[in-house]
């Protein structure tokens, strides 16, 4: 909980081969947006205790306050974690398009996600009807 | 002829084919290749430039085909052929440089009006159909999972006050650039803060290291050289 989980995914990226990709970490992945679910829960009960208290949620500054806020940071802090998880591996696809063209191979196939795969397609479907209005193949090598 | 006129006479047709080579396409090409190669954000789209351009590679591309069928010395043909080829390089590079701005800056591209209008038609197209694709990814694997409240992939939550998830490229690196006639009165972005209110001067034909930021729009006016 509290982002520690979040971060263990974003260093399993860091720590990949640049341009490489490893198999997508659904387990991994889903304990992250579980917890994020968590978090919430806590967030919103804190809240209603406030309301209870008589306390106005916007103003005061009380315990239960600063648990919601620290539970706030931690779900925003698990979104940019599996956010920056699924974007920069999109980048990585996207290089990986430029550089070996429209067919994966399949041992890059496995790793990549269902959602993946479609991004992958739709990508390499953007790019093509780019290259073919302004007539000029973009991937030759230079 | 007195020894002195001929050299006038050279130094003069020299200078005219100076000023010849400087505007023909192929060198208003690269220029604006160089510019987009090393400019942290993107330019604006060189419309008219690049259509004479294509124009151009066609007329090449059937010259050399003629002088193939006629069976001209295969030196001369592959000295068309080599102009053809460094032309297409240019072309094929400039474009692709664009394209990958693109990518990697999408949503802001696309959020930016002025931005936004630097890009040509089919560049536009391009870059709705790559947020779509990329917007309907990120709420497919991650967004549509999270609480509602946090959902949205351009802000952390609906209590941020700015779009704080656009990656934005860097405008204060600094670039290697020329300028072509003396400038003067440019605001330094990056001194000392005292120091801010300096204007800055830059010589012609004397190349200077500044933040980017600091000349941007005399980049984009066409006054500096970017290298």
């Amino acid at each position: 909980m509290y982002g520690r989980k979040a971060s263990q995914l974003v260093k399993e990226f860091a720590s990949g081969e640049k341009g490489q990709l490893t198999p997508f970490n659904n387990d991994l992945f889903d304990q992250v947006v579980a917890e994020c679910s968590q978090h919430h829960g806590e967030l919103q009960s804190l809240i209603r205790k406030m309301q209870e208290k008589g306390l106005d949620v916007q103003t005061a500054r009380n315990a239960d306050h600063y648990g919601a806020l620290i539970h706030l940071f931690s779900i925003v802090r698990n979104k940019r974690c599996l956010t920056a998880y699924v974007y920069n591996r999109a980048e990585t696809i996207r290089n990986l398009l430029w550089k070996i063209g429209p067919v994966i191979p399949k041992e890059i196939e496995e790793n990549l996600n269902h959602w993946e795969e479609e991004y992958f397609k739709k990508h390499s479907a953007a790019l093509k009807s780019y290259m073919s209005k302004v007539l000029v193949d973009l991937t030759v090598t230079l | 002829m007195a020894s002195g006129s001929v050299e006038g006479e050279q130094s003069s047709l020299a200078d005219d084919y100076d000023a010849l080579i400087s505007t023909t396409d192929v060198e208003l090409l690269k220029r604006a290749w160089r510019n987009e190669k090393a400019a942290p954000e993107i330019l604006r789209f060189e419309s008219d430039l690049i259509t004479r351009v294509r124009e151009q590679i066609e007329l090449m591309e059937e010259t050399v085909e003629e002088k193939l069928t006629v069976g001209t010395d295969p030196l001369s043909v592959s000295l068309y052929q080599m102009d053809l080829d460094r032309t297409l390089f240019l072309l094929r590079s400039y474009l692709r440089i664009r394209i990958l701005k693109i990518e990697k800056y999408m949503f802001h591209i696309r959020k930016t009006e002025e931005l936004w209008n630097r890009l040509s038609k089919d560049e536009k197209f391009f870059t709705e159909r790559c947020t779509d694709d990329l917007k309907k990814h990120l709420e497919e694997s991650v967004l549509s999972k999270l609480p509602e409240n946090y959902q949205s992939y351009e802000r952390q939550s609906v209590i941020s006050e700015e779009d704080d998830m656009v990656p934005e490229p860097r405008l204060d690196t600094f670039v290697l650039c020329r300028s072509k006639e003396y400038l003067t009165g440019i605001q330094l972005e990056d001194g000392p803060v005292d120091d801010r209110s300096k204007l800055f001067e830059m010589e012609p034909d004397v190349l200077y290291f500044i933040c980017y930021k600091s000349i941007k729009s005399l980049v984009e006016s066409g006054k500096i050289d970017l290298l």
